[in-house]
């Protein structure tokens, strides 16, 4: 495990919490208890940033780089997901009981090649925004109604 | 006159998907007149690229999009080709891609797969919106030159087949990544393919290269059906393909015999109403041909890890800019400008045309996990750009260098911004594009500073 850890070592300056288990992303929406499931969707390192007021951060490295954050409540919900690396996450797992609905909205857009570059879908309990080239992508997805009080999306990174 | 949709980015809620701006009345009317706006330049390196409304197939035609002709052929042969007219010409992906569907059964059954120990590769390549999935092949490249009887031609590039008859099983994990089958055929594509120039060679980069691998990217396929991306393990010990940088589906540019080591996009400008079509060039090589200098342009050295560049704009410093002709309009967070809704949702559409000005400076690093930038020029540009109220661009034109949407206003950690600067940047000025080649590229003499855009006036 260590060697892996030097292997991602780009990032730098995160507390390393666990290295015992490797736990899955809750997703969006979910419960922070489900991480600790033992089953790993994800192959990935969890990294807490420290609490911060309203919220609370858990970042994993995905191997290659990409770097996903789940943003969590103060009763334990993931309200928002955020990724940005050479690679895109697992939306399912990332999205979790949202991803159907990515899914769904994804298909009823007309398409335009620049949407390869861009695309948003704004529902009222749902925005997804996932940009980037190949490479480099990033993106961010929220759920409105989950935001914690004095929480803003400007947060979400 | 064709209808016009400013093919929208984004959607609201569902009800509110709509073919495009009315036709009656006083919608999609700008008024002024259309304008085909043409450059062109005559060498051997010079190839034709046309903004147009795309493959006939589109329902809605395409707009800011960048396309060119390219004949593929079997390896080694000259007479078993295929002509593919639009595809599309991305700085912002790597590789040559085809939609199953354009390629003529005769010339798909004579491509070699790529293989890895002897079996076939498949991929799941990633957009922001979805994947395209299918196998790997090897071929032969050509693209016509202006000057007659001359072309650029590359032998065994690889590449996907998109949508591929018998590869209509897509992995579990594919999917996972996205909607699917979106961007599988030329009507959901917009495009008969695409071939990726940006600044990069390989798709993935190292992480594909080396285990663990990257899962959902490369897959090994027995069969067509059976295809994987895990080569053993499982969970979070899963070992997943990894395929050598130099056997990466690849900016077909590096196999070029010469002139391989970028490209230069050269467009006339589009004026306030928008051109019917665009007609300019791509130029090979950078610094290797008499037409292909740098002479006096502006040099922005980009990140060696994500090929950034910096924007300041409204006071704020965006370190994961970049120049991209796979973004159909500027893509910026502003908070002054009135988001589109409806069709034109994604856009913006200020009641009036507004001006602005940005500052464009080579890359910068934020923090310790981005790769240091190599500066070698301290150069800015200043650039002023306009935002037109996308709603009411004129429906006849597929060309607009006044068509911007919204970015969300976040960090984007570790950068600091991104200031997407899509097509209508490329119209009226030249952009350099040199490709990061070291090591096994394949690139010859590869641009000193590289990766890096340059800009010049025309």
């Amino acid at each position: 495990m260590s060697m892996r850890l030097h292997r991602w070592g780009r990032i730098t300056g995160l507390a390393v919490l666990s290295l015992a288990a490797v736990p899955a992303m809750a997703g969006l929406g979910g419960d922070l208890s489900s991480v600790q499931a033992d089953r790993a969707d994800m192959k990935a390192q969890i990294r807490a940033t420290p609490a911060t007021v309203g919220y609370s951060v858990e970042q994993m490295q995905l191997p290659g780089g990409t770097v996903v954050s789940e943003y969590v409540s103060p009763d334990g919900k993931v309200f928002a997901v955020s990724w940005h690396g050479p690679s895109k996450p697992d939306l399912r797992d990332a999205l979790g009981s949202y991803f159907q609905q990515y899914v769904t909205a994804r298909g009823q857009v007309i398409h335009s090649p620049g949407m390869r570059r861009h695309f948003q879908i704004t529902e009222p309990d749902l925005v997804v925004e996932s940009s980037g080239r190949m490479r480099a992508f990033y993106g961010r997805a929220y759920v409105p109604s989950l935001l914690p009080p004095n929480v803003s999306v400007a947060d979400i990174q | 006159m064709r209808q016009l949709t400013i093919l929208s980015v984004a959607m609201g809620t569902v009800a509110a998907v709509a073919l495009g701006v009315s036709a009656c009345g006083g919608g999609g009317g700008g008024g002024g007149t259309t304008s085909t706006s043409t450059s062109t330049s005559t060498s051997a390196n010079v190839v034709t690229a046309e903004v147009d409304g795309g493959p006939a197939a589109l329902s809605n035609p395409a707009v800011n999009t960048l396309y060119v002709t390219v004949t593929v052929c079997a390896p080694g042969s000259t007479s078993n080709c295929q002509q593919i007219p639009d595809v599309q010409v991305d700085t912002g992906s790597y590789g040559l891609r085809i939609i199953g569907s354009v390629l003529n059964a005769s010339l798909a059954s004579t491509l070699p797969a790529e293989t890895s120990n002897g079996t076939a590769l498949a991929e799941c390549a990633q957009w922001a919106d979805g994947w395209s999935w299918g196998p790997l092949y090897t071929a032969d490249l050509q693209i016509a030159s202006q000057s007659a009887g001359q072309m650029e031609s590359a032998s065994s590039v690889p590449v996907q087949v998109i949508g591929a008859s018998g590869y209509s099983t897509v992995p579990t994990d594919c999917m996972n990544t996205g909607p699917n089958g979106l961007e599988d055929t030329v009507a959901t594509f917009g495009a008969n393919g695409i071939i990726g120039v940006g600044p990069f060679v390989p798709d993935c980069g190292p992480g594909c290269a080396t285990s663990p691998g990257i899962q959902a990217t490369y897959y090994t396929c027995p069969t067509a059906s059976t295809c994987t991306d895990v080569v053993s393990g499982s969970g979070a010990n899963t070992v997943y393909v990894t395929v050598p940088t130099s056997e990466q589906v690849s900016n077909p540019i590096a196999f070029f015999a010469s002139d391989n080591n970028g490209v230069i996009i050269e467009l006339p400008s589009v004026p306030s109403s928008g051109s019917a079509t665009v007609t300019g060039t791509l130029v090979f090589g950078i610094g290797t041909e008499s037409n292909n200098t740098l002479g006096n342009a502006t040099v922005f050295n980009a990140s060696p890890d994500y090929g950034t560049i910096t924007t300041v704009f409204n006071g704020s410093t965006l370190n994961g800019s970049y120049f991209d002709t796979g973004s159909n309009g500027l893509f910026f967070a502003d908070s002054s400008l009135t988001p589109c809704s409806a069709s034109q949702k994604g856009f913006y559409c200020p009641t009036s045309t507004q001006s602005f000005s940005a500052t464009i400076e080579p890359c910068t690093s934020s923090n310790s996990s981005m790769l240091d930038c190599t500066i070698t020029s301290s150069t800015t540009m200043t650039e002023d750009f306009s935002v037109a109220d996308a709603a009411t661009l004129n429906g006849a034109n597929t060309a607009f260098s006044d068509l911007a949407g919204a970015l969300p206003p976040s960090s984007n950690s570790p950068f600091t911004g991104v200031f997407d600067w899509g097509l209508p940047f490329f119209y009226g000025q030249n952009v350099y594009v040199a490709i990061a080649c070291a090591d096994d590229s394949g690139v010859s003499n590869c641009a000193t500073g590289a990766p890096f855009f340059a800009v010049s006036a025309q």
